[in-house]
């Protein structure tokens, strides 16, 4: 019996060693700056990310806001540090990230809408956490949202189950580009076309949504809670807030209405107290044109283009009056 | 409780804890504790349906003391006909009454009379099929004179509701496994580690075969209308994995546990995906049933030692008997007839004793003769499988025509291949199939002795390799083995 059970801890001892070496063998490489340059995290958390104006937001900040077009109007530089299906309560992770360890910013603009501001269910594209897992600000929003975090800190190589693929291009992608996104500064360029699948999906949810008409009104605390703190951050220092929700195609505004009203009152009475610029675009000439979206609730190339001039010109007109102001 | 679920990792080690080194030194204590964890183990799903096991268990306790006392051959064959209806009826009416009543009504309404019978919610309790056919052995077998009665309750209990093979097998023979309750166990080195190689076998099998495989098989199986020919082709292999890594999975880890508690049980799968004929792929595939069946109906009914009428009646009668046990659906019953057509041949011309005793080739490369044999029994029984894992046999007619008349053929991309990334589960198959393989003399897999330093080193990469495919494939959630729905 002795005999058996040294052997069976020799061995989960031995497997757990060589695993975790595995483990932090990974995270080593995947944590680096690849050699297209894109890797947002990589900077926020070596502190290299040093940008003039950030842009936080969901999938519709990182394709909505060109920071090329916003940097060149303003002289600004301008990093857009939006993720895709992450909503505020998730995006905590990176703006604690970004503010605790680089320069900060003198603007941020805080792309909002009523799905960015939803509790999360679910930490959406895990794996980009996954080499900076032992960060607080990883943990403080994992442990409330994530449901294996006690798993993944204790099983070495667990937290990249079902990622074998995900880290093989990865650890590619150090050699070679083509597995890159191609962004500028944080912007995802979408240069396609309206997508009619897309929208005939949309439609069906949008029937569906005609039917359900009562809503919980709950599901926004933790994202409100994150908003109102990354707010009162920037108050204390000195950092100029603009609230943003930026265009959607027109026929999406109807879907859940009731709750779009709540949330923009909400960020109306925000900005009065906070005497903040909540600026709603959803009813801009551009949300009728179909020209300007790939989908009902993003932007093209095409239209992230004229709205980035847009709020570039509404920076540098702002930011002008504001020096004016001051001096 | 599920092998694979975060409840049991709690559970054996304290089971184990409790039963070497609390009740180690009485016996009687053990076997109790063996029961309650059993009972614990299977109350886990429904705690209700433990009284089913306790009642089966009672009567068929009751009827072997019978048998022991009575001598008239009448009674005695009263009493073991009392356990085989009341075992039987307990398995017909949870798991085939509704098929019956519907198939009774379809049958009258063809012929022109409607008549209205309400179909029952029943659920079916989890495991019946096994340990049902499990206290059937032991009265079948006490009746044979084959084996003294027990009067240990307690060790009779134990014996039937054994958690490690209680819900889908080994289903054990009285004969090996009764005794061993009656006998101080101990827990020898070799066979410690043998036990806790086969759970870590059985556990890759499960959780990185066929829970992976199942994500691809089940969205190919609900929406065969919409794949090529080639996506249902990859979808019938990947099911035979699927199922071969769930129940043998099941069953390493079963007897992996067993072990653990100085138990013997029953091998029930020997590498069966490397025969060359459909007989020996039912000599090594879910042994303990096919024997089951091959003991207690097949020789009973005359078995091959009987006219050639006769005898292919009893295969025809053992393959579709085996089928039928599988669940209340026509599509098991064509599956069991299909195995008997591919058996039938091989049995006239009197092949179907070939390969009995001697194992595929020793050498690590297989001959090509060997090779096109067992892909070609391979294929057989991946086509049969269409039929067990489709819902009716329309879905499987279906299924079948779409391999044969789907237009891209080639294009094998499918919902799930789109999203995820099948790489690995190839990788993975890969590695299973040539350890598979490399192991398939030995009676446990990484049995092999090795003595040589580099030797163990490759042991060792075998094992991290096990475990890191076993960490990286683990679901969010534990999945149930499909053989419990049996």
């Amino acid at each position: 019996m002795k005999k058996f059970i040294l052997k069976l801890l020799k061995t989960i001892l031995l497997i757990y060693f060589i695993t975790f070496g595995i483990q932090l063998i990974i995270d080593f490489y995947l944590a680096k700056e690849n050699s297209c340059n894109t890797n947002t995290w990589h900077k926020i958390y070596s502190g290299k990310l040093n940008t003039e104006i950030a842009i936080l937001g969901t999938s519709r900040a990182e394709a909505h806001y060109d920071t090329e077009i916003i940097s060149n109007i303003t002289d600004l530089k301008t990093y857009n540090l939006g993720l895709s299906g992450t909503h505020y309560d998730c995006l905590n992770i990176r703006w604690k990230s970004f503010i605790n360890r680089n320069k900060k910013p003198k603007i941020l603009i805080l792309d909002l809408d009523a799905e960015a501001l939803k509790n999360s269910k679910e930490l959406f594209g895990k794996f980009q956490y996954l080499p900076f897992f032992n960060s607080t600000e990883y943990k403080s929003v994992a442990k409330r949202i994530d449901n294996d975090y006690f798993f993944e800190k204790t099983i070495p190589l667990y937290k990249y189950r079902a990622y074998e693929m995900s880290v093989y291009k990865q650890l590619q992608s150090l050699k070679n580009p083509k597995y890159c996104h191609n962004n500028v500064n944080g912007y995802i360029e979408h240069d396609i076309n309206w997508i009619e699948r897309d929208y005939e999906n949309f439609k069906k949810i949008l029937q569906k949504d005609k039917v359900h008409k009562e809503y919980d009104l709950n599901i926004y605390s933790q994202g409100l809670y994150t908003l109102n703190t990354i707010i009162e951050y920037c108050e204390e220092h000195n950092i100029q807030v603009y609230l943003i929700w930026s265009p959607s195609y027109y026929e999406s505004h109807n879907y859940q209405l009731t709750l779009k009203k709540h949330i923009d009152s909400i960020l109306k009475k925000t900005s009065n107290k906070k005497h903040l610029k909540y600026l709603n675009y959803s009813k801009d000439s551009l949300c009728y044109e179909k020209k300007y979206f790939y989908n009902s609730s993003h932007m093209n190339k095409n239209g992230a283009t004229l709205f980035s001039k847009k709020i570039g010109e509404l920076i540098l007109e702002n930011n002008s009056n504001y020096q004016r102001i001051n001096y | 409780m599920l092998f694979n679920s975060i409840d049991f990792a709690i559970f054996l080690p304290i089971v184990f804890i409790l039963y070497w080194f609390v009740t180690n030194k009485n016996l009687k204590l053990q076997n109790l504790l063996i029961v309650l964890a059993s009972f614990l183990f299977y109350g886990w799903w429904d705690f209700r349906f433990l009284t089913l096991i306790f009642l089966s268990t009672t009567i068929d306790y009751l009827i072997g003391l019978g048998l022991s006392k009575e001598q008239n051959r009448t009674k005695r064959k009263i009493l073991l006909w009392v356990s085989i209806c009341f075992n039987l009826g307990f398995l017909g009416f949870f798991k085939y009454y509704n098929f019956f009543l519907d198939n009774f009504i379809s049958a009258f309404s063809f012929f022109g009379s409607d008549i209205k019978l309400n179909s029952l919610n029943i659920i079916l309790p989890v495991g019946i099929s096994f340990y049902t056919f499990q206290t059937l052995s032991y009265t079948i077998d006490v009746y044979k004179r084959k084996l003294n009665p027990t009067k240990d309750f307690i060790a009779f209990s134990a014996f039937v509701s054994f958690f490690p093979q209680l819900v889908a097998g080994p289903i054990e023979r009285a004969t090996n496994l009764l005794p061993q309750f009656y006998t101080k166990r101990s827990l020898k080195y070799s066979t410690a580690i043998s036990g806790m190689r086969q759970i870590l076998w059985g556990l890759f099998k499960k959780i990185v075969i066929a829970d992976t495989c199942s994500i691809y098989v089940d969205d190919i199986f609900q929406n065969y209308t919409n794949y090529s020919g080639s996506a249902l082709i990859l979808g019938a292999i990947l099911f035979s994995f699927q199922i071969y890594g769930d129940f043998s999975g099941y069953s390493d880890i079963a007897i992996g546990t067993s072990k653990l508690f100085g138990f013997n049980l029953m091998d029930n799968f020997k590498t069966p995906y490397f025969s060359r004929n459909i007989a020996e792929f039912w000599r090594r595939w879910h042994i303990s049933l096919s024997t089951w069946f091959r003991d207690y109906v097949y020789i009973p009914l005359g078995g091959s030692r009987t006219s050639k009428k006769l005898a292919i009646r009893n295969i025809f009668i053992i393959f579709i008997v085996s089928g039928f046990w599988h669940g209340a659906n026509w599509t098991y019953i064509i599956w069991g007839t299909l195995n008997a057509l591919y058996f039938l041949p091989s049995f006239l011309m009197k092949k179907n004793k070939t390969y009995r005793t001697s194992n595929n080739t020793h050498t690590f490369i297989p001959s090509i003769k060997d090779l096109i044999k067992i892909l070609y029994t391979f294929s057989l029984t991946t086509f049969a499988w269409i039929f067990f894992r489709s819902k009716t046999v329309f879905d499987a007619l279906q299924f079948i025509k779409g391999i044969f008349t789907s237009s891209n053929f080639f294009k094998i991309q499918t919902a799930k291949t789109y999203i995820l990334d099948i790489r690995p589960l190839f990788i993975y198959l890969t590695f299973f199939l040539i350890i598979d393989w490399y192991y398939r003399h030995e009676d446990v897999v990484f049995n092999k002795s090795s003595t040589s330093k580099t030797s163990k080193i490759f042991k060792y990469f075998v094992y991290t390799f096990t475990v890191i495919s076993i960490i990286l494939s683990i679901k969010n959630q534990s999945t149930s083995f499909i053989y419990f729905q049996f």
